[in-house]
């Protein structure tokens, strides 16, 4: 009888999906490229470049009930682990240039730096202003989701607070946990991998504005926007994670090395941290990562979030980067 | 002239050139060794490192290795050693017509390889999960700096490529970072800089004093009779080396994420002067390394016509050249890491 049933349930599901993909037209595609979706079931309905309809629950939900987990299995449908699906609207936190150039203010150089400080402002100042003036001549676009490739066995974990997404893990047999941020699959021509975006330097992305920006005169990046928190125990050279160690976005800022320091300003305390790359991940809606929860909270200035926006970070290049 | 006389004229010359000869001879019989008249044998082993995908390294890495003869002012040899993991390192073995470098099968971690230059075959050498920062070599063997699977900092080493074993300088040591490593020939000592990984990561200098405590140990090549010769953590040091026996060549900055490029100091060890090298035209050195005769500086760095190039910097002449320009890099080539500088006895 319970088998008949589920027969006829997915007999139905099937009715009822034929004719939704058959009127799906070209005309129906938003901007996101979406034609529909179901946000209940997760189910998305897609036209691809070759005009085809996919049906899929891609891309990954940029917001999920608060603390919200899902893990996607080997035909890349996410199962909920923790948590559970709401109105997946994307977001931005704040108008994006208001949001953006809020976060490129130059720090106030004082009488009672010390000489390093007042180096390091004023190496901040010349990225931030560099930036700024990028952005007044040739405007900025508004942020965009991003939405990083789909593989069998990834983990997102939404944000405690906000519901909002907050990291990737994929899975890592060399990690206690299974799964590590840096472990992505290196094999492009996945057949059940998708490419939905790709980050761009000086193009914001996410709900909270995130941008990572190169400045040639001082062969420097400087990134801006969020910063989350992840828990690998290994970092992307086998080096243990210890604390003051962060991640940095692995399509833009990308290294193997980190052979330079980083440093991460709270634009809200006003405070500068000295931090290690030791990590890349996926940083879907963060511009930097920090290890563990507790380093973060040492960021934040407080234990109450298990997020921190807006940071800025800045370091000069690392010696395994090619000059973008 | 009678007959007699051009014979005396004759026989005073051939003893005046067999004299000559002689005096000659016996200089350079006494003249130490390196000085003796005979083709200079310097070299600039240049490791670069080319992305597969020929955009990032997120497709995978391979070293490409160049011999920068200083006598020929080119790059005479170079080859494309194998892929690279993590950070590439290479260093020539002259005698043997082999290149030690960091190789991987896995896109994960390192391992010790050897190139043949003759069969342009690859061997692997270790099997461990390495991560690699110096590789030179001192009368024969092989040294280098390296942090072993399960450890967070670069120790030296002396490495047993038959073996495939390596002899670390405190093998319980997961705390002390050797952040520079290099031998000097004319001293015939190892100059290491060292700083602690927990002081680095303590909340003073993580987020008061942005400066790592540092202190630069001279050593012989076997590792024994190890001094502490300068410490400081009134600045930021990054990499050492001996102009002589009482000058260090530094590269400085003022405080970790100084965003003034870093700079050339001189520091005197005899009364701990510091003095600033400043190099007219190079904006940023990234790597340094004197010459034998301390003469001349070789810098890896950024100046105000190349991006990154790598540079001879005549100190008497105060004259600073960019060896690389004009240099037809493979397709691909992103990035010139790291160099040693090589005097053949």
């Amino acid at each position: 009888m319970k088998k008949r049933l589920i027969s006829t349930l997915c007999a139905l599901v099937l009715v009822v999906a034929c004719p939704l993909t058959a009127l799906a037209t070209r005309a129906d595609v938003n901007s996101a490229g979406a034609i529909s979706s179901d946000k209940e079931t997760g189910v998305t309905v897609y036209q691809d470049a070759a005009g085809g309809i996919v049906l899929s629950n891609l891309p990954v939900p940029q917001k999920m009930m608060p603390g919200s987990v899902i893990i996607y299995d080997d035909q890349l449908q996410a199962k909920v682990i923790q948590g559970g699906y709401v109105k997946d609207d994307f977001t931005p936190i704040s108008d994006t240039r208001t949001a953006i150039l809020r976060g490129l203010e130059a720090v106030t150089i004082t009488v009672d730096m010390s000489p390093g400080e007042r180096a390091t402002a004023e190496w901040e100042n010349r990225l931030v202003n560099g930036f700024k003036a990028q952005i007044l001549k040739n405007g900025i676009q508004a942020t965009q989701p991003y939405s990083p490739t789909i593989y069998p066995g990834m983990k997102v974990v939404y944000d405690e607070n906000d519901g909002n997404i907050n990291n990737i893990y994929y899975p890592d047999p060399k990690e206690p946990s299974g799964y590590s941020i840096h472990n992505v699959p290196v094999n492009n021509n996945d057949s059940t991998a998708t490419t939905l975006t790709t980050p761009v330097l000086g193009q914001p992305y996410g709900t909270y504005d995130n941008v990572i920006n190169f400045q040639y005169s001082d062969d420097s990046f400087l990134g801006l926007g969020r910063a989350t928190y992840f828990t690998d125990t290994y970092g992307n050279r086998s080096n243990t994670l210890k604390n003051y160690d962060c991640a940095t976005q692995q399509n833009l800022d990308y290294s193997k090395v980190g052979d330079k320091d980083v440093s991460i300003r709270n634009l809200n305390t006003n405070q500068v941290f000295t931090f290690h790359q030791a990590d890349v991940g996926t940083l879907p809606d963060a511009a930097i990562d920090i290890w563990g929860l507790d380093n973060l909270h040492i960021l934040a200035g407080g234990i109450d979030v298990i997020s921190v926006y807006q940071v800025r970070y800045y370091h000069k290049r690392f010696s395994d980067q090619p000059i973008p | 002239m009678n007959r007699k006389k051009i014979l005396f004229i004759l026989l005073g010359i051939v003893i005046i050139i067999t004299s000559a000869l002689i005096v000659t001879h016996l200089i350079n019989l006494n003249s130490p060794k390196g000085f003796r008249e005979k083709p200079s044998q310097e070299y600039l082993q240049i490791v670069g490192m080319r992305f597969l995908n020929n955009k990032d390294r997120l497709g995978g890495a391979e070293i490409i290795f160049y011999l920068y003869s200083i006598a020929q002012h080119k790059v005479v040899e170079n080859y494309t050693l194998g892929n690279v993991a993590l950070y590439p390192v290479a260093c020539m073995d002259f005698t043997h017509k082999k290149i030690y470098y960091s190789g991987s099968d896995n896109n994960l971690y390192d391992n010790l390889y050897v190139y043949d230059i003759g069969s342009r075959q690859s061997k692997q050498l270790t099997h461990d999960k390495m991560l690699f920062n110096d590789l030179f070599m001192i009368d024969g063997k092989l040294l280098g700096n390296i942090a072993p699977e399960g450890k967070t900092v670069l120790q030296p080493g002396i490495i047993d490529p038959e073996q495939g074993t390596v002899s670390y300088y405190n093998a319980s040591d997961d705390d002390t970072w050797f952040y520079s490593l290099s031998y000097n020939p004319i001293t015939d000592k190892l100059l290491g800089l060292t700083g602690s990984d927990k002081e680095m990561r303590s909340s003073r200098v993580a987020t008061q004093t942005h400066i790592r405590p540092k202190q630069i140990i001279l050593m012989n090549p076997d590792f024994s009779d190890a001094k502490t010769i300068y410490k400081t953590e009134a600045f930021e040091i990054r990499e050492t080396r001996q102009l002589d026996a009482n000058r260090i060549v530094m590269i400085t900055e003022e405080q970790m994420g100084s965003g003034k490029p870093r700079q050339l100091q001189i520091l005197t060890l005899n009364n701990d002067k510091l003095e600033k090298l400043n190099i007219e035209g190079l904006i940023e050195p990234q790597s340094v390394y004197p010459d034998k005769n301390g003469e001349h500086l070789y810098i890896l760095g950024r100046s105000n016509t190349s991006p990154l190039s790598l540079f001879d910097y005549d100190i008497k002449k105060h004259k600073l050249t960019d060896l690389l320009a004009g240099y037809q890099f493979p397709p691909g080539l992103k990035v010139v890491v790291n160099f040693t500088y090589t005097s053949l006895p």
